[in-house]
């Protein structure tokens, strides 16, 4: 006995001398991890997760807005927002491979491709089956045909990978086939999606996001690949129109405002949402702090943000001229003229040490770009309410709370009014009600489907999805992308097309 | 303090005393004197056989020691060769002491698990006394290394910031990643923090720097190991010595940005867009900010003791005031060190317990570049805003009131050091030379630290002060076990040894943070007070991990006659940071020396004392990264709405590498050392090979297929080449009268040969990003070039329109990156430092000069700031007056790529030291240094001394803080 504990303890002692295992305490290892359903599925979270990076301060949203005619940054009064040039660059279309703002916008897409093709192959890897878990991962497959869709709307050319594999790297593969790539992994997958768009698949990957992908993807077919697909995208809008039994799990809500509120959960407008949260979301990559970079300084205290802003991203002045009057829209998306106080009194503001009514006028002349806007020139956002609670404060430290809906059943409807209008052929009822419906809650005269032009149902789209991020693949679709507009000159259709970045070819040569 | 020395003695001579004494039969007497005849008090005289008897000389320098025939008697006193002499029949010897620098050749050098003579050594060793060090006054014990080390760079590029830490580069980069700092092993204790220590204590420093020599430290060695030897306890009578200094310091170099008139002057006639930023006042930003520093530190140190037992015990006191207002830094340090010899002689046992308490009110350098960005017709204060605390403030990001930054953050942060080790020492008697020695240590850091942001502070107002506190502890535990074994056979020398060690390091980290507070008075204090909390909007983390580290090595080394030496090592070594497969590895080194100074035939030859040939190969390796690098771990980032409520999303950490492996580096090295005319002129001449491959650096990866943008991974290989030479001279001797000069100097060439594989093709990277508005990095790695290649557009001039003009730029005056052009290679071609020393009788006076000649630095302030059309919202450089045909954008070129070479006067002392007779004292010695008095240099900016680490070395940095000249006023008093 006493041999066997001499030899045990020798032992014990002897490995323990070579012993170099590290012990890990304060994260997870992979098999301490996967150990049932739930962990599998808290782990496909983390394509939701990127999916937050969408609104962020320099982000693929911020980027198309200002790419757009929607958005410009000029120097404010402080002679801030040179930042060596990169926002300039966005606004005269004369990107270089180096600009900081494109990084994050490309990052988004393939941040997102890559989440997706990790959870796909811990999927495989992991064996464990249970009830649902060919949805989640139909959802992930979507998500993923969403990033890759993001992508090819800016990159010719993009880096095609649908799988971890770590030994070779994507090869670039041009739109044509991404396009390809992307209808074909909607079509297989919608089936499997969850239809009715109940409280477990808020925020998710649904049907109706996956229809909403392929009427996208349709519409713009044209100039992505060069054959257009009218009735495909009609086919997919009304997919959602119809969904429940004939008519839709989709509807409009009466106040446009309430799509956009702090309070804007579960909206039944909604079809994918991008839930933020002052507490939840507020880290770097997942947080919406428009306000930080449009509103100035003083009027924060307004809102009751305890921030000092930034006072950057305005209106561009052509934009806000092209509302119809008496567009609701106008003034529910842009913050100008006379600012009233909570009291409703006029705001003074002190101009050369004289107080003078504080009214914000859109107009910014064009030698701003390079010189400064005065503060009470260029429109703010404020599309998306500001919480006046304060908990909106300090250097946009903590995220604002409303949803983003990034895809919503207004825009389906225009949609597939457009799909019709460009077959020539006629429109269905029930979108022609909710046409009106639309028009109703912005305050403006309803238009027939006969009076209907491409240019009409443009403007249209432009003010009822302002600034949320469709515009620029409108304006590409419509004709208008090309064209000069404030501080941007007349281009070629190469202007489709932006530069990939620096940084990802240096990471991946055969993006070159 | 004089109770204390009486306590301290009485106690030490009382544990002494109990001590058995044997039986003697003789009393001897003698008289010491030193060089000069004079006689020496306080020297020790001990007798060879572990008897325990000894005495020690009076004030007359007589001694009376009983003891018996036949008995070797050694006489030792600090700064002098022990003088060895056997008992004869006479009773009364006249002791004549040589000071030791007559006999360097003897003297010993740690390499590292022991220690041999300067003679012997085959690596490339650089060994210094604390004689070797010029006074003054330092941040850090390394501090004192600048310039007196062939080849090893020490950098300090904070300035004059009271914490600051000295960078250490030896013999040129090579790794690309991971750590470029030597080993520094305080007392045995292997990675130890040289802050803890206080300058005024170290014994001596051995700098191990070629393969062969820092080999048998393995994993750890690639950057050479510095082993720093601290004042021990030793036998002799009870000696106090007090040092104490006051310094006060002076702004030498800044960044000087235009002052109001100039702002003014130039936004009227050049930026008229920007009169909207004149506000009228003028105000002075660096002097809001600054103060005349005054530090003062204060060391005490007891010694004593028998040969079976004696200590040392030292307390200090430091405080070190910054340039920056409010930014102070404290320093404590309590520390012991007992010796004792039992059993007969048979195990000898040394106990250290020290210690230290550092606080710090840490400095925000970055006021310092908001202090120059800042618009100095903006006034400090407008009594009128409330919001803003009555500082007055302009809003825009990256821009905020310096003084408000500076008051309205308080910042402590407290470290307490504790560490105790232990060595016994068993001295198996009956084989003559062999013993096992066992070292055990043990060190506990705690460091916290707390902050409070008011309702005021930039860039927080609205959040109604910000308060985080963090509390971290760090531990290491070391277990070293060798058998040593070291004889003479004749002409046959051999010394061996075979040991294992065992570390394991854990760090301990946590941190809170919360915000929304009633009140500014909570400061820090009532972290819970915050209403953040309750919001959910509070931070709370903690971290644990640990890392162990083990060895098995062995060395040999043999020689004959003392004229052919050999000496060969091999060490197994482990670390968990790598990847399973990847955790071990075999550094082995060999080295060999001939001292042809010992060869008969060489005896005619008087003036040569010493002449040695040195050849070593060796291989060393890199640990020196973050642990669980190679394992995928799996962590929450942040969270997702799910089925109504937020759950965490999990995903990877990081991008794990689990083929994580080894730098391993191998170097040659060839040297001679000499040594001609009695001592008059001895020196080192060195040259190496170094040879670094599987570089560890983060390679750019793509997304997908990874999930983030950079791996850690093994790739490259990259060698440096050089050759160091250090000379030491007396031109002048005389009884009264001396003057020794000392030279190092080194060259160093570095080439990055290798930086792609099979996975990464990219054979070209850019580094040194400069941010905007420059937006341009500035450096490229490149397989065939040096680190540290500037690649720049070249500028030839300013054009009529006001903008550069470049080589081979395109019409709109771009020149695309593949056109640009190298400049240079931050890295200077040869570095020296010389110092020299004239001693008249008591007085002397010093002085080291240093140098790098070639190297280039980008001047950033010039980039970013000599350029108008920044003016308005921030300063510019007042240069651009000079220049005022400038005026187009900036635009990233050779313009800003300036010559680095300087010449430094580092240290300028004049201290006069007196012996004295007194009962109580018996030396006092009173120095007055100035340091960095000046600096010679055609560069424009700030300082070309800047960074030299990493892979983006030479870029000088906006947020640094200002070079200070330090004058101090010192005295040192022995009891």
């Amino acid at each position: 006995m006493k041999k066997i504990l001499y030899i045990f303890f020798g032992l014990a002692l002897l490995s323990s001398c070579t012993n170099l295992d590290e012990t890990i305490y304060s994260d997870l290892a992979k098999e301490n991890f996967f150990i049932n359903e739930e962990s599998l599925s808290k782990y496909s979270a983390r394509v939701y997760a990127s999916l937050q990076d969408w609104a962020t301060e320099q982000s693929y949203w911020t980027f198309d807005i200002q790419i757009s005619d929607e958005v410009c940054v000029p120097h404010n009064p402080a002679g801030a927002w040179e930042d060596g040039g990169r926002y300039r660059q966005l606004q005269t279309h004369e990107i270089p491979n180096t600009n900081k703002l494109l990084l994050k916008a490309w990052n988004f897409c393939f941040n997102g491709i890559s989440a997706c093709n990790d959870v796909l192959d811990v999927f495989e890897s992991v064996k464990k089956d249970f009830p649902g878990k060919d949805r989640v991962i139909a959802e992930v497959k979507v998500m993923r045909a969403y990033f890759y869709f993001c992508a090819i709307c800016y990159w010719k050319d993009v880096p095609f990978a649908i799988s971890k594999d770590l030994k070779n790297y994507p090869e670039k593969k041009d739109r044509a086939f991404v396009f390809n790539f992307i209808e074909q992994e909607l079509k297989d997958n919608i089936d499997l999606l969850a239809v009715e768009p109940t409280i477990e698949y808020y925020g998710r990957a649904t049907r109706a996001v996956a229809d909403v992908l392929l009427a996208k993807l349709y519409l713009n077919s044209e100039w992505l690949t060069g054959t257009p697909r009218w009735a495909d995208a009609e086919a997919a809008c009304k997919d959602i129109m119809t969904a429940n039994d004939g008519s839709s799990y989709y509807s409009l809500v009466d106040e446009y405002k309430d799509l956009f509120k702090v309070d804007n959960e579960f909206c039944p407008e909604g079809i994918m949402a991008i839930p933020y949260n002052t507490v939840y979301t507020t880290s770097d990559n997942h947080s919406f702090i428009i306000y930080m970079s449009t509103l100035p300084a003083d009027l924060c205290p307004l809102f009751g943000i305890n921030a000092k802003a930034w006072d950057g991203l305005v209106g561009q002045p052509d934009f806000l001229a092209s509302y119809e009057d008496g567009d609701t829209r106008k003034s529910a998306t842009w913050l100008y003229g006379q600012i009233y106080d909570k009291s409703g009194n006029p705001v003074i503001i002190e101009v050369n040490g004289e107080g003078v009514p504080y009214i914000i006028d859109p107009e910014i002349p064009e030698e701003a770009l390079l010189g400064r806007r005065t503060a009470l020139q260029g429109a703010r956002i404020w599309k998306w309410e500001y919480q006046s609670d304060g908990s909106l404060v300090g250097n946009g430290d903590t995220s604002m709370d409303n949803e983003f809906y990034t895809m919503r059943y207004a825009d389906v409807i225009l949609m597939y009014l457009e799909a019709v209008l460009r077959q020539g052929k006629a429109a269905d009822a029930a979108a022609m009600t909710a046409f009106d419906k639309i028009r109703d809650r912005a305050g403006l005269d309803h238009i027939a489907y006969a009076d209907l032009t491409l240019d009409k149902l443009y403007l249209e789209r432009s003010h009822e999805l302002a600034v949320e991020g469709w515009h620029r693949q409108d304006m590409i679709r419509f004709g208008k992308y090309l064209d000069a507009w404030w501080n941007k000159p007349v281009k070629t259709e190469d202007d489709y097309n932006l530069p990939i970045p620096n940084d990802a070819i240096a990471a991946n040569p055969k993006l070159k | 303090m004089k109770t204390l020395y009486k306590l301290l003695t009485t106690a030490a001579f009382l544990l002494a005393g109990v001590l058995p004494l044997s039986a003697q039969n003789r009393t001897i007497s003698g008289t010491v004197s030193d060089e000069r005849g004079e006689p020496l008090a306080g020297a020790t005289v001990v007798a060879a056989s572990r008897s325990g008897s000894y005495a020690v000389t009076d004030s007359e320098g007589v001694f009376s020691l009983k003891t018996k025939a036949g008995e070797t008697i050694t006489v030792s006193y600090l700064g002098y060769d022990d003088y060895v002499f056997e008992v004869g029949d006479n009773d009364s010897y006249i002791v004549s002491m040589v000071p030791s620098e007559a006999n360097v050749l003897n003297e010993s050098v740690a390499i590292g698990y022991g220690t041999t003579t300067k003679k012997e050594v085959t690596g490339s060793v650089t060994s210094l006394k604390s004689d070797d060090f010029d006074l003054g006054s330092y941040t850090s014990a390394t501090g004192m290394l600048q310039g007196k080390v062939a080849g090893l760079e020490v950098v300090n590029p904070n300035g004059g910031d009271p914490e600051a830490s000295f960078q250490l580069l030896l013999r040129g980069t090579n790794t690309l990643k991971a750590g470029q700092g030597p080993l520094i092993i305080i007392d045995g204790v292997a990675d130890a923090d040289v802050r803890n220590i206080n300058f005024q204590e170290v014994e001596s420093v051995d700098v191990l720097k070629d393969g062969s020599a820092a080999a048998i430290y393995g994993t750890r060695g690639t950057n050479g190991v510095v082993i720093i030897t601290t004042k021990r306890a030793r036998t002799g009578t009870m000696t106090a010595q007090y040092d104490g200094q006051v310094s006060v310091q002076s702004v030498m170099s800044r960044a000087r940005p235009m002052n109001a008139k100039e702002f003014e002057y130039t936004i009227k006639n050049f930026a008229p867009a920007s009169v909207g930023s004149l506000y009228g006042a003028d105000t002075d930003w660096f002097k809001e900010v600054t103060r005349t520093p005054v530090s003062h530190k204060h060391n005490l140190a007891v010694s004593g003791g028998t040969d079976k037992f004696s200590h040392r015990t030292v307390i200090n006191f430091e405080q070190n005031q910054g340039l920056l207002k409010g930014n102070e830094a404290r320093k404590w340090i309590f520390k012991t060190n007992v010796h004792q010899s039992i059993l007969q002689g048979w195990l000898d046992l040394d106990y250290n317990l020290s210690y230290t308490l550092r606080t710090a009110s840490p400095a925000n350098s970055s006021i310092f570049r908001h202090a120059f960005l800042h618009n100095p017709t903006e006034p400090v204060y407008d009594p009128d805003d409330k919001e803003n605390g009555g500082y007055f403030t302009v809003n825009a990001m990256d821009y905020s009131n310096p003084v408000a930054l500076l008051n309205e953050e308080t910042t402590k942060k407290k470290t307490g050091y504790l560490a105790a080790n232990f060595r016994a020492t068993l001295n198996i008697l009956p084989v003559k030379g062999l013993k096992w020695d066992n070292f055990v240590s043990y060190s506990d850091e705690k460091y916290s630290s707390q902050s409070f942001k008011t309702s005021y502070y930039p860039g927080s107002v609205g959040k109604n002060g910000v308060a985080s506190t963090s509390s971290d502890e760090y531990t290491s535990f070391q277990w070293e076990s060798t058998i040593q074994y070291s004889r003479q056979f004749g002409d046959h020398s051999v010394q061996a040894i075979l040991g294992y060690t065992w570390q394991q390091q854990t760090g301990w980290e946590s941190n809170m943070k919360n915000y929304n507070f009633e009140s500014d008075a909570y400061s820090y204090n009532n972290i819970g007070a915050g209403a953040a909390l309750q919001e959910g909007l509070a931070e709370m983390g903690t971290y644990r991990s640990s890392s162990r580290y083990i060895a098995f090595f062995g060395r040999a080394m043999y020689n004959y006659k003392e004229r052919y030496l050999l000496s060969v090592s091999l060490r197994r070594d482990g670390s968990s940071r790598f990847g399973s497969a990847h955790k071990w590895g075999w550094f082995p080194a060999v080295s060999a020396g001939w001292r042809i100074s010992g060869e008969p035939w060489m005896e005619n030859v008087k003036w040569i004392d010493e002449l040695k040939l040195r050849a070593g190969f060796g291989v060393t390796g890199n640990q020196d990264f973050g642990n669980y690098k190679s394992l995928m771990l799996i962590s929450a980032s942040t969270n997702f709405f799910y089925n109504g409520e937020w759950v965490k999303a999990y995903g990877p950490s990081s991008n794990a590498n689990p083929d994580l492996a080894w730098e391993r580096k191998s170097e040659v090295n060839v040297g001679v050392d000499f040594s001609f005319l009695g001592g008059r002129l001895s020196g080192a001449f060195d040259f190496y090979y170094r040879h670094t491959k599987d570089l560890l650096y983060n390679y750019t990866v793509p997304v997908p297929p990874y999930d983030y943008n950079t791996i850690f991974t093994n790739v490259g290989s990259l060698s440096n080449l050089g050759v160091e030479f250090s000379l030491n001279a007396i031109p002048v001797k005389t009884r009264d009268f001396i003057w020794t000069s000392s030279l190092v100097l080194a060259h160093n060439e570095n080439k990055l040969i290798s930086f792609t594989n099979e996975e990464f093709k990219s054979a070209e990277y850019k580094v040194g990003k400069i941010a905007t508005p420059v937006d341009a990095y500035t450096q490229r790695l490149i397989e065939g070039e040096s680190l540290g290649t500037f690649y720049a557009p070249v500028y030839i001039g300013t054009g009529k329109s006001g903008a550069d003009h470049f080589e081979d730029e395109n019409s709109s005056g771009v020149v695309p990156e593949e056109k640009w052009q190298k400049i240079g290679c931050a890295y200077p071609d040869v570095t020296l430092g010389w110092t020299n020393t004239f001693r008249y009788k008591g007085l002397s006076l010093a002085f080291t000069l240093r140098s790098a000649i070639g190297g280039m630095v980008f001047n950033h302030y010039r980039a970013e700031f000599e350029n108008v059309n920044q003016i308005g919202l921030k300063n510019i450089l007042a240069s651009w007056l000079d220049d005022t045909d400038f005026t187009g954008e900036i635009r990233y070129s050779s313009k800003y790529i300036e010559k680095a070479s300087y010449l430094k006067l580092d240290n300028l002392t004049l201290a006069y030291e007196m012996k004295f007779k007194t009962k109580y004292i018996n030396g006092l010695k009173v120095f007055f240094t100035a340091q960095n008095l000046f600096c010679l240099t055609p560069y424009s900016g700030v300082d070309p001394e800047v960074s030299l680490m990493g892979i983006e070395p030479g870029i000088e940095s906006t947020s640094y803080y200002p070079r200070t000249r330090v004058f101090t006023l010192g005295a040192s008093l022995t009891f």
